[in-house]
């Protein structure tokens, strides 16, 4: 920027404008970093991101609705050829209707601020946290099973059923009668999909590195993310607390303060603001079984580390 | 200097899965990107995978992008989380990495044959912006270095616009005080 904003001018006068502007004008990086930066050709790495991103998608699954085949008259006269043709425009464009409408993909989600419960006539049960969204095809119930979730959401799923497949930004997981919570919320900063099993069984896969998977034994929790690429060991875990999010209540094991106000921010739809670097960064335990409403959480959260909080047009901002 | 308008309809585009779109933002904001992380990591291989990184995810939450919010912002938000959090999972940093990228500020050689005025108040207001607190620091080099308005500032620092201006209008004053004074110990020495 050639000169500061306008709102920062305002501040100054005179002889001090001078300066503050001498000092814009002056003012240089330190590190020579800033020239290795021009080394590098950006096109040469968008041919590598590009590789990268073709090699990510995975092939897709060689499902396909009923094929749709028209009956067609093997008439020899114009009029009947004419019929035919309609005949054959019809079904195709039935047929592309039909594929439009089991392969568009339908989406359900919590709005901030609430809960969503779904079910499916098979019998699978799906629990949304706020702020979450799960996507699927409309054949989802005639095996092509492929669901996408944002966010946290909790699954019961009956024994007998078909296995399918959850997949979030950094995982896959391979479901079987089982009950069981993913968590992976899209402003993790390292992408995190945290799966915790209640019983049954499920398989878990990095999406960067499907041949890394485990198979997680009931009451286990197990996480992939940027860094651990291939799920990491199994840890026992307290069920109730992973689930408390489905009785409104929060815990928060060893997470930073960013990312608590980020889950604050979407359960309770308002503005959670860190003000202090180092409160952002610092990590909370705390099992809340019954939060109730926003500000005595706060307080609770102020008081365990040592912080404190003033509220401003709905937004609040910790200190 | 890219327009911010630019951005956000790049941003409308790769929205739409605009490939053309995505292949712009990325010829136009690799290096201002690739020296902001290189403030972080000081390695332009890591800083590399970095850029990588953002780029991908941000393709893979195209679908997700308001566009009442700054592209630019975001990106420079996921370029410094991310070198952040690389830092972090590194620690404790072996000696050897780090030992390099230290050199250059010890050498401290003197900036040029001839120091001239001007030379040497560049050099000085470096050093002195370096010694800034971080937070204002960060914003006013956000601003002078990297053409960020101060909404985009904000965003990325994760703070309010007024906060914004408030760490910069300090740094100012700070830079002017320092500033004074060098001038009036230049003048006495004349």
């Amino acid at each position: 920027m050639k000169r500061p904003d306008q709102d920062i001018m305002k501040y100054f006068s005179g002889v001090e404008e001078d300066e503050v502007r001498l000092i814009w004008e002056k003012a240089r990086r330190k590190d020579q970093s800033g020239e290795s930066a021009m080394d590098v050709n950006p096109e040469e790495e968008w041919a590598l991101l590009q590789k990268r991103m073709q090699t990510a998608r995975r092939p897709v699954r060689g499902v396909r609705p009923g094929t749709i085949r028209s009956r067609r008259p093997a008439s020899k006269a114009t009029a009947a050829k004419t019929y035919a043709f309609i005949t054959v425009m019809a079904a195709v464009l039935l047929g592309g209707f039909v594929m439009w409408y089991l392969f568009v993909p339908v989406s359900m989600e919590a709005p901030r601020g609430e809960f969503t419960t779904f079910h499916w006539d098979d019998g699978i049960r799906v629990e949304l946290n706020s702020g979450s969204r799960l996507t699927w095809n409309r054949s989802f119930g005639n095996g092509h099973r492929n669901l996408r979730l944002e966010g946290e959401a909790y699954f019961e799923v009956p024994p007998s059923g078909k296995s399918f497949i959850v997949e979030t930004q950094t995982a896959m997981v391979e479901v079987l009668g089982t009950r069981f919570n993913i968590r992976s919320w899209a402003d993790d900063p390292d992408g995190r999909t945290t799966l915790t099993l209640v019983d049954g069984s499920v398989r878990l896969a990095s999406l960067l590195e499907p041949e890394s998977h485990i198979m997680l034994q009931p009451g286990h929790t197990s996480h992939v993310d940027y860094h651990n690429r291939a799920p990491v060991e199994p840890q026992p875990v307290n069920t109730d607390q992973a689930l408390a999010w489905r009785n409104q209540g929060f815990y928060f094991s060893g997470i930073t303060m960013s990312e608590v106000a980020a889950e604050l921010e979407r359960r309770y739809d308002s503005q959670v603001v860190i003000q202090n670097e180092i409160l952002r960064d610092r990590s909370l335990t705390i099992y809340l079984p019954r939060p109730g409403e926003l500000d005595s959480i706060i307080e609770t959260i102020c008081f365990v580390t040592n912080c404190r909080f003033e509220e401003e047009q709905g937004t609040i901002i910790l200190y | 200097m890219t327009k911010a308008s630019d951005y956000q309809q790049w941003a409308s585009k790769i929205r739409a899965s605009d490939q053309k779109a995505f292949h712009d933002l990325f010829v136009d904001s690799y290096q201002p990107l690739m020296r902001y992380a290189l403030n972080f990591v000081k390695d332009t291989d890591v800083a590399k995978d970095i850029l990588q990184d953002v780029y991908a995810h941000l393709w893979d939450i195209r679908d997700r992008l308001d566009e009442e919010k700054s592209l630019k912002a975001l990106l420079y938000r996921m370029v410094k989380n991310r070198s952040i959090n690389l830092i972090r999972s590194r620690r404790p940093v072996r000696l050897d990495d780090v030992a390099p990228a230290e050199q250059p500020s010890e050498e401290m050689s003197p900036v040029s044959i001839r120091p001239g005025g001007d030379d040497l108040l560049e050099k000085q207001l470096s050093e002195w912006i370096e010694s800034l607190p971080p937070r204002q620091r960060e914003a006013f080099e956000l601003s002078r270095f990297e053409g960020l308005d101060h909404h985009e500032i904000a965003d990325v620092m994760e703070c309010a616009p007024r906060t914004v201006n408030n760490h910069i209008v300090s740094a100012l004053n700070t830079l002017r005080v320092q500033l004074k004074q060098w001038k009036s110990e230049r003048e006495n020495r004349e």
